[in-house]
């Protein structure tokens, strides 16, 4: 054999065990990616599951406040309906990701109004399960919150990794593209002024 | 030349796939200090910096004191008292309860009790110490961080996510608002921090799947009974009080922050890689030698981005715990 073909044998072999580390490194940052995706979906889907509860709990003190409650349920039905899966993930750009975060502000909103006018009613503040329910909502709203983070940090690696060079030529040639991440809600910057 | 045009083709291979996969070893901490010795400083909380009584500042998770490592249970600390705010006795009833619980369950706990927090948000700081230090168990990731800040008036439970299951938002929320506000209004602290975590004990040990037949008696010594509450392993309350005697071999009482940092553990892509490379440098070697180039090849640095990783080894803690914190707990103002 040539020499010339055993140097060109060598730095083809070279570059493909290259090309398989840089893939394996792709493959277990969107896997972790993957794996963030679902645990920010399983606390969005906890909070789902608790607004029944709360609505069915203040409607029994807070009749009259149809309005706010029905607010709540319809912002729940449409924060439901948007669903986010694993596989769609790398399909989705910014824009689906931006009114996604929009709808949860939505039913975040609904639900602050919600436990906002709780305060009128004594009877359903001291209620034991009310109580607890609300617990349970704050510990979920914290649950989300360190979820997004972890999604955040596990997209930043997997844009990181993909969008390096030289990587970023063997990621566009398997396929890899840069993941949406979550952003703040509007109004976020804003200087919140409080009034007695 | 030739034999330079290897040694550079092994270099260059050893740079790329050193960097390719985990790119996070390259922040892999220090090596682990030794387990300190009997006759260094007392295990405990660290000297109080009597500075800060002049002007005292917030604590924050970084310059949070947290006590050392110790191998011997009847040294263990986990309390954090930097601003000497609990009684000496009420602090060795509070290890006393969490001795019981990492002796029994395997949960490890950490109580923190401060003047002010750095951010003042109980939740955020809480949070932050209890990642700083991974607070729980190695294998089992039970861990909870008990956290009250007596002039900011906050406290706050964080339970890791395995901790979850057992001690939940509504646990945490019964033992603050039944439990513990009753006595922080009066501003007993001590009373507040020890009926809490004497509540979170009972709720662990209530958990058959987590005391696994362990119990304590009227005196408040372990006991190991079985289903029918015969006692099968009359050694227990000797070895709970003994030199060397933790439920699993990796023990880790309390937590130093100068050890923290990520876990790193050998995967089996680490081990692939291992081989790869060593595969890769023999075949050089002997193409070199085929070439008859003679040596060469192999050179380079084997830090390429994987080495230095701290694992904790038997008896050992260098890494931190194993608790990871999902925001699971609750707390509030009094």
């Amino acid at each position: 054999m040539k020499k010339s073909t055993t140097w060109i044998i060598a730095v083809v072999a070279i570059l493909c065990l290259y090309g398989g580390c840089s893939y394996n490194g792709f493959v277990s940052a969107e896997e972790n990616v993957n794996k963030a995706w679902a645990d920010v979906q399983a606390d969005y889907q906890r909070r789902y599951d608790l607004i029944p509860n709360i609505v069915n709990t203040v409607k029994g003190y807070a009749d009259t406040e149809s309005k706010i409650l029905t607010d709540v349920v319809e912002a729940r039905n449409k924060a439901t309906q948007m669903t986010l899966s694993v596989d769609s993930l790398g399909k989705v750009d910014e824009a689906y990701m931006e009114n996604f975060r929009k709808v949860q502000a939505e039913l975040s909103g609904s639900l602050s109004r919600l436990m906002a006018i709780t305060e009128a009613y004594p009877d359903l503040k001291s209620n034991e399960q009310f109580m607890k329910l609300q617990d349970q909502l704050e510990g979920t709203e914290n649950r989300i919150k360190e979820s997004r983070k972890s999604y955040n940090a596990a997209v930043q690696d997997y844009n990181l990794t993909i969008r390096s060079f030289p990587k970023n030529i063997l990621a566009g040639m398997f396929g890899f593209n840069v993941k949406p991440s979550f952003s703040a809600d509007e109004g976020a910057e804003k200087r919140v002024d409080v009034q007695f | 030349m030739k034999k330079y045009i290897f040694i550079f083709l092994g270099l260059v291979f050893f740079y790329f796939v050193g960097t390719c996969g985990d790119e996070d070893r390259s922040d892999a901490p220090a090596a682990v200090a030794d387990v300190p010795e009997k006759g260094d400083a007392p295990a405990g909380v660290a000297d109080l910096p009597e500075k800060r009584n002049a002007n005292y500042h917030p604590w924050t998770a970084d310059a949070l004191p947290v006590p050392r490592n110790v191998s011997r249970m009847e040294d263990a600390n986990y309390v954090s008292d930097p601003d000497g705010i609990l009684s000496p006795d009420y602090i060795d009833g509070i290890n006393y309860y969490m001795k019981l619980m990492q002796f029994m369950c395997d949960a490890r706990g950490l109580v923190v009790v401060v003047k002010r927090t750095e951010p003042d948000d109980p939740y955020e700081f809480t949070m932050q110490v209890a990642r700083k230090h991974k607070v729980g168990g190695i294998e089992n990731g039970l861990g909870f961080v008990l956290m009250l800040a007596t002039e900011s008036r906050s406290y706050q439970i964080v339970t890791s996510t395995t901790m979850e299951k057992y001690l939940t938002d509504g646990h945490c929320s019964d033992i603050e608002h039944q439990d513990m506000m009753p006595y922080l209004k009066e501003g007993n602290w001590d009373d507040a921090i020890l009926v809490a975590v004497g509540d979170i004990f009972e709720v662990l040990v209530d958990e058959p799947e987590l005391s696994k037949g362990f119990g304590i008696d009227s005196l408040g010594m372990p006991y190991h009974a079985d289903e029918r509450g015969r006692i099968i392993d009359t050694g227990v309350t000797s070895r709970f009080f003994s030199s060397d005697t933790t439920r699993t071999n990796k023990a880790q009482y309390v937590y130093d922050p100068s050890k923290s940092g990520e876990d790193e553990e050998f995967t089996f892509w680490d081990y692939f890689y291992v081989f790869l490379f060593m595969s890769v440098s023999i075949g050089i070697v002997i193409l070199a030698k085929i070439f008859g180039v003679g040596g060469g090849g192999g050179g380079g640095s084997s830090d390429g981005g994987w080495g230095g990783g701290s694992s904790s080894s038997g008896g050992s803690w260098g890494s931190s715990g194993g608790g990871s914190y999902g925001g699971g707990g609750a707390g509030g103002r009094f």
